[in-house]
This record gives C-alpha cells, sequence and structure tokens, in this order.
C-alpha cells in the first residue's frame, strides 16, 4: 500500500533520477533550463575551463531581459543600452549560446521578453516538468503545475553540463483559498500580498506551496501566475497549482504543445497530476478569497501589507521582529498611524514578471481610458513580452496609455529590477507592480510601495495612492 | 563556482543585528551586469556603504577587516543571483552565522565557499550584547563548532551547529557539485531516454520570429 503523497511528492518522484540518501542530495532532472543574461555567464565559464559541452542544449532557451533597454528603438533601428557593461553581458549570452548551439531569444527577436511571461507564452511550461533559470521569480511557471525552481549560476553550471540539479528534497505547504471569485477590484496581486502577509516574509522557507481550493476555479493562468510569482517573498522554494480545465484551454492554444490526439493524450495524464485527498502536508494556511480588499505594501518587505486606505498599524504584524518593522517604516520616511494618501506619488510602474501580462494592461487600461494622469505623476507601462506588447497594440491599449500621459516602453524587467539604467531617483515614491519593495532596490534611496495594476493606474490618476474602486467605471 | 577548500578559519565578525538582509542590500542590482569579479567588489553592501550621492556613510558597520557575517532571520532573501556569494567571498568572507537562510542563497554560499550556519536565539543575543567584547569568532569544519574569542584570545562561548555531510565534503576539498553531478551522465542518459524522451522540444521555434 503506498501512502497518500502531495502533487509535490509526484512531481518530485517523477523527476528524481538518483535518489537521496545520508551520504548525498538527490539528483533532480530538469526539463527545460532557460538561461538570461545576468546568471550565466559565469556558468559557461565553468564548464569552458572544464572543457565540457552542454549536452541537451534542446532543453535549453536564452532569453533577454534584465539588461535590456526598455526606451524605443532610434530611427536607424538601433538600440541604446544604459552602458557598455549591459550591452556586454548581452552579447557575451549570444556568443556563449552560439558555442553551444542554444537558442537565443534577443531583442531582435519577436518572441523576446521577461523569462516567465515568455516561457509559458509559448505553451513550454508543461504540468508535470521540471522548469529552472537563474532568477528567483521561475515560481512563475508553477501555475501550470510544473516544478519550477529559482537557482545559482553554480546550479545553471550544473543544469548546462548535466540537465540535473542536486537538491534535498523541500517540505510540503498548502495554501487553501476559499470562497468563488475576487470581489470588484481586487486582483491575484492583491491576494499574493494577503498571502504574503498570512504567511509572514520567511514563513514558508524552503518550502514548496501548493494553492488548492474552491477560488482556483475563479481564477485565469495569469492571475495563478502573478499569486505563484510572489510567492518566494514569503521564502518558498517555488509554489505550485494542480493542473485543471483552465489549464488546458490555456494550453491548447499555444505553440509549444501538440495538437490534436497527442495533446488528448497529455491532457488526460496532466489532468491526473494533483494531491491525494488525504495527502498530508508541514504546514497550511487558508485565505478567503471573498473578503480581500486592494492592499499596498508600506514598509521594505512584500509581506508588510495594509488595504489601500488603511493607515500603517501602530505595531508589526505577529512574526516581525519591532526593528524589521521599524527600519522598513524608517526608510520609507513612514510612521504607525500613517495615512499612506497623504503623500505624493512621483513614479508608477506597471510591468514586471507579476503583472506585466496582457490581463495586467488590460485592467490598467479600464482605469485610464480616456483620463489623463495627475500633474507631477511618471507613469510608465512596460509590456512583459513582445507578443504582450503586439497583442496590446492590436487591441489599441497602447493609445489609451500614451492618451492618459504615460510612456508605452519596450518589453524587459525594467524598474523591476533598474539595472538596466531605468531607476527611481531617491527619496520619491514609486508605487509598482512589481514584486519587490527593498530599500534601494528600484535606485539608491527609492522608496517602493506594492499594489495592483488597478491600484497603480488609479495612483497614476490622483498623483496620491487610490483605491481602484473609486475610480473604476461601473 | 571553484574556491579553496578548507577547514579551520579564523576571522573577525560584524555583527549585523538585522533579518531578511535580502541580496539587493548584499548586492545592488545596478551592479547586475558586472561579469569581472574584480570589478563587481565595489557593489558589497553599496547602499549601506555609501549614501544616495556617493558619500561615504560613516554608520556603515563595514570595515574590509571583517569575514564573519552575524545576522538574524532569512539571510540572503530575494533574487537568486550568486553576485551576493561571489562579492562576500570577494571581500573576504567565509562564514554567515544566522538564524536562518534563504534557501537559494544558501545553496549559492555553499558553492562558493562560504559556509551558512544556523545560530540559535541565544548565540544571536550573545553576539549582540558582546559586540564590544568580541575580537574574531574560530570556525572549525571539522568538529562543526564555532569558537568566540574575546580580547586576549579569552574564549568567551563555544557552540556547535549542523551542517550535511555532504556538504562539509565540499567545502572541506573545495568542491562544487558539477563534477558529483557529471559522475551520474550515465544514470541520467538512461533516465532521459526511458522516462524523458517524449518531452516537449523547442524545435517549433527553431523559425525564430513567428508570433504565437
Amino acid at each position: 500500500m503506498t501512502s497518500a503523497r502531495t502533487l509535490f511528492d509526484k512531481l518530485w518522484d517523477r523527476a528524481v533520477v538518483v535518489p537521496e540518501t545520508d551520504a548525498h542530495p538527490a539528483v533532480v532532472f530538469v526539463d527545460l533550463h532557460v538561461l538570461h543574461e545576468v546568471t550565466s555567464s559565469h556558468a559557461f565559464d565553468a564548464l569552458k575551463k572544464r572543457g565540457w559541452t552542454v549536452p541537451h542544449a534542446d532543453r535549453t532557451l536564452a532569453i533577454t531581459d534584465h539588461a535590456v533597454p526598455t526606451s524605443p528603438r532610434s530611427a536607424d533601428g538601433r538600440w541604446t543600452f544604459s552602458s557598455g557593461a549591459n550591452e556586454k553581458s548581452v552579447e557575451l549570452l549570444k556568443k556563449n549560446c552560439a558555442e553551444h548551439g542554444i537558442r537565443v531569444f534577443d531583442l531582435e527577436h519577436d518572441l523576446q521578453g521577461i523569462v516567465h511571461v515568455v516561457v509559458p507564452e509559448l505553451g513550454l511550461t508543461w504540468p508535470g516538468s521540471v522548469v529552472v533559470c537563474g532568477d528567483s521569480h521561475t515560481s512563475t511557471q508553477g501555475a501550470y503545475g510544473a516544478l519550477a525552481f529559482g537557482i545559482g549560476s553554480s546550479e545553471v553550471a550544473g543544469v548546462l553540463a548535466t540537465q540535473t540539479l542536486l537538491m534535498k528534497k523541500p517540505r510540503s505547504l498548502n495554501v487553501d483559498l476559499k470562497g468563488s471569485s475576487l470581489p470588484r477590484g481586487v486582483t491575484a496581486k492583491d491576494l499574493a500580498l494577503e498571502v504574503l502577509a498570512t504567511i509572514g516574509v520567511g514563513g514558508a522557507q524552503g518550502g514548496v506551496i501548493e494553492f488548492t481550493g474552491s477560488a482556483l476555479k475563479g481564477l485565469s493562468m495569469d492571475e495563478r501566475m502573478t499569486l505563484c510569482n510572489q510567492s518566494v517573498e514569503a521564502g518558498a522554494r517555488t509554489a505550485l497549482i494542480a493542473p485543471d480545465e483552465i489549464t488546458l484551454a490555456d494550453l491548447a492554444a499555444r505553440s509549444g504543445v501538440p495538437q490534436g490526439a497527442a495533446f488528448e493524450r497529455l491532457s488526460s495524464e496532466w489532468l491526473n497530476l494533483r494531491s491525494d485527498t488525504d495527502a498530508h502536508y508541514d504546514e497550511q494556511w487558508v485565505v478567503d478569497v471573498s473578503r480581500l480588499t486592494p492592499r499596498v505594501t508600506y514598509g521594505t518587505l512584500p509581506a508588510l501589507s495594509v488595504s489601500v486606505g488603511e493607515p500603517v498599524p501602530l505595531r508589526p504584524p505577529a512574526g516581525c521582529h519591532l526593528n524589521v518593522w521599524q527600519e522598513g517604516l524608517e526608510h520609507m520616511k513612514l510612521h504607525g498611524g500613517a495615512v499612506l494618501s497623504d503623500r505624493p506619488v512621483q513614479h508608477v510602474f506597471i510591468g514586471s514578471c507579476t503583472n506585466g501580462r496582457l490581463s495586467d494592461l488590460r485592467a490598467a487600461a479600464q482605469v485610464l481610458r480616456g483620463k489623463t494622469i495627475a500633474d507631477g505623476v511618471k507613469l510608465w507601462v512596460v509590456p512583459g513580452s513582445r507578443s504582450v506588447k503586439r497583442a496590446a497594440e492590436r487591441e489599441g491599449l497602447d493609445d489609451v496609455f500614451k492618451q492618459a500621459g504615460a510612456q508605452w516602453r519596450e518589453p524587459g524587467c525594467s524598474l523591476c529590477v533598474a539595472m538596466n539604467g531605468d531607476f527611481i531617483p531617491a527619496g520619491t515614491w514609486c508605487v509598482s507592480t512589481s514584486n519587490r519593495n527593498f530599500a534601494h532596490r528600484q535606485g539608491p534611496g527609492s522608496c517602493t510601495l506594492l499594489a495592483s495594476p488597478l491600484t497603480a493606474a488609479a495612483t497614476a490618476l490622483r498623483g496620491r495612492l487610490t483605491d481602484p474602486r473609486e475610480v473604476l467605471p461601473s | 563556482m571553484s574556491f579553496i577548500g578548507w577547514t579551520q578559519w579564523t576571522g573577525v565578525p560584524v555583527i549585523v543585528s538585522r533579518d531578511n538582509i535580502d541580496t539587493d542590500q548584499i548586492y545592488p542590482g545596478r551592479f547586475l551586469s558586472l561579469t569581472d569579479r574584480a570589478e563587481m567588489k565595489e557593489a558589497f553592501f553599496a547602499d549601506w556603504r555609501l549614501r544616495p550621492m556617493g558619500e561615504v556613510n560613516p554608520d556603515s558597520p563595514f570595515t574590509p577587516s571583517q569575514s564573519v557575517l552575524v545576522a538574524g532571520e532569512n539571510f540572503g532573501c530575494g533574487s537568486s543571483r550568486e553576485h551576493a556569494v561571489w562579492v562576500m567571498a570577494d571581500w573576504g568572507y567565509r562564514a554567515v552565522l544566522a538564524r536562518s537562510f534563504a534557501p537559494i542563497f544558501r545553496q549559492n554560499a555553499l558553492s562558493n565557499g562560504l559556509v551558512p550556519i544556523v545560530i540559535s536565539a541565544e548565540m544571536l543575543s550573545f553576539c549582540e550584547e558582546n559586540r564590544n567584547s568580541i575580537l574574531n569568532m574560530a570556525i572549525d569544519l571539522q568538529s562543526l563548532s564555532v569558537t568566540v574569542f574575546g580580547h586576549g584570545s579569552s574564549c568567551l562561548q563555544t557552540f556547535s551547529f549542523e551542517l550535511d555531510p555532504f556538504d562539509v565534503h565540499c567545502l572541506r576539498n573545495g568542491l562544487d557539485t558539477l563534477s558529483f553531478l557529471r559522475s551520474h551522465a550515465d544514470t541520467i542518459d538512461s533516465f532521459v531516454s526511458k522516462k524523458r524522451s517524449q518531452i516537449h522540444s523547442l524545435n517549433v521555434f527553431n523559425s525564430g520570429g513567428h508570433a504565437p
């Protein structure tokens, strides 16, 4: 008799090549390895030093996203990088990939974009597979029921050389999402912030979170990706959601999956990927989605958030040390009881692997249509990929943004990682749909408030933190 | 990446009484385009050592002689950037003593000869309370112990820690995991052909440039 297993247990067992023993961790197979320009060059160097090749270049894909400019090409078709080092890092990736026969989606390729936006939109994130990338937000792809791990550069070298990862099995965690649908004006980003507030900043440390519950039926793949994306901010190794009809409907239309009978065969296999009813999780939390409100962060950790309109709490939440809480408030120049909407917001950023997909842009456009952003506010809209950009332009969303006074930019990580020349000046506030509000993350001295695309757009209209329900067309 | 194995290390600690020190603090994003390890050194806790306009921050806890960092919970959270570990190693660090570690940082540290040591709340309090009398710390990977020394080589405290035998073996011998993984190449090959043969292929994207 076999004991009940979680979805994670099943995916793990399928992927283990050499089981874990007292003497060493498990060797885990990687179905798809995604590279970008920032975390791969030292890995290629490590291979070169040993004279090794990449045996599975056909399971490896490189995309440029972190260092690339988001300002448009010049009239003669050239891209202007913010620094020679950024341009060099892209050239180095292309050179390394050419040497090993690895496909690259660079700025000249019309499938380029942020890795965690591009890979799922191509249909390459297969349920039950293992996807890794030298980027912590690889967890985004767990939304498809894949085991998606962010890894370091040394591990990238290991995957390049052997298509495997050395890993001890993480613990199994569960967040049960009760309720049926998100209330009006509330998005998956607000749900993600609520989940982080519930678990706490390190509460899921080293674990794999499986999201379950009735509310999943009301969440699209884009929304599930936003949720899984932010889960690493609770310390999780990754997050995942069992494939269902919503997953299959999404995948059916994508180029990376086979059509016809082959897809039917895969579909029935994928639908079997679910936790057994009496499976054991090491830790569980419950979040009721029907009670959610738009949320915003006020400190320098994604887990520290309040409902938009609520003052900064007078005390840190349970599990957060007083000094951590105080340091965050100090950086933001806030205090317990402060009203966030009292302060002007100078920058609004809509984009990133968390909220740079078409549905996010549609949500923002819904708020901005026919309106103009407040004086003194800079609003940047950065689509997550070229495909997202094309689709948005087909719908005329670019015109909505431009007429509102926003900058409609080129795809990339942009103000989320702030390494490509895009940055927020010291002392100014940025309401951002990205994933991290760490001190200085968006530039030295920058202050970040994480919020949904709806809240970000509403804030751009008023120049102060605004509840989107006040401005959404009824 | 490659590093020189070690068994004993004695170094001056910097005691940073903070939780959740993220990799953006250790290695700010704007330095990520650097590929040369020597150039990367300026990124080390740049926003702590320097003020936004570039002047030296007199409140910075860091000095060049330090090589052991003591911190609170969830050290190394955030981005997976191994640059955070490289820059610590290149500043001479060999150990981080923290209440807990973010998983990717922990693995990155082990890959570079920086030992992640989990300490108890009592040990962290001891370090914080005695920060002015602690001169250095001796870390021993054979006995898995840390000895805290004060002035005049007086031993203030000794405590033990846990580390998997595999990690200890790699740290002491300067081994990353590449060779271990490569030693299983045949098993991996047979796994691919038996269990992962018909999984997805990138060949549909050979032509490039078509919109899905």
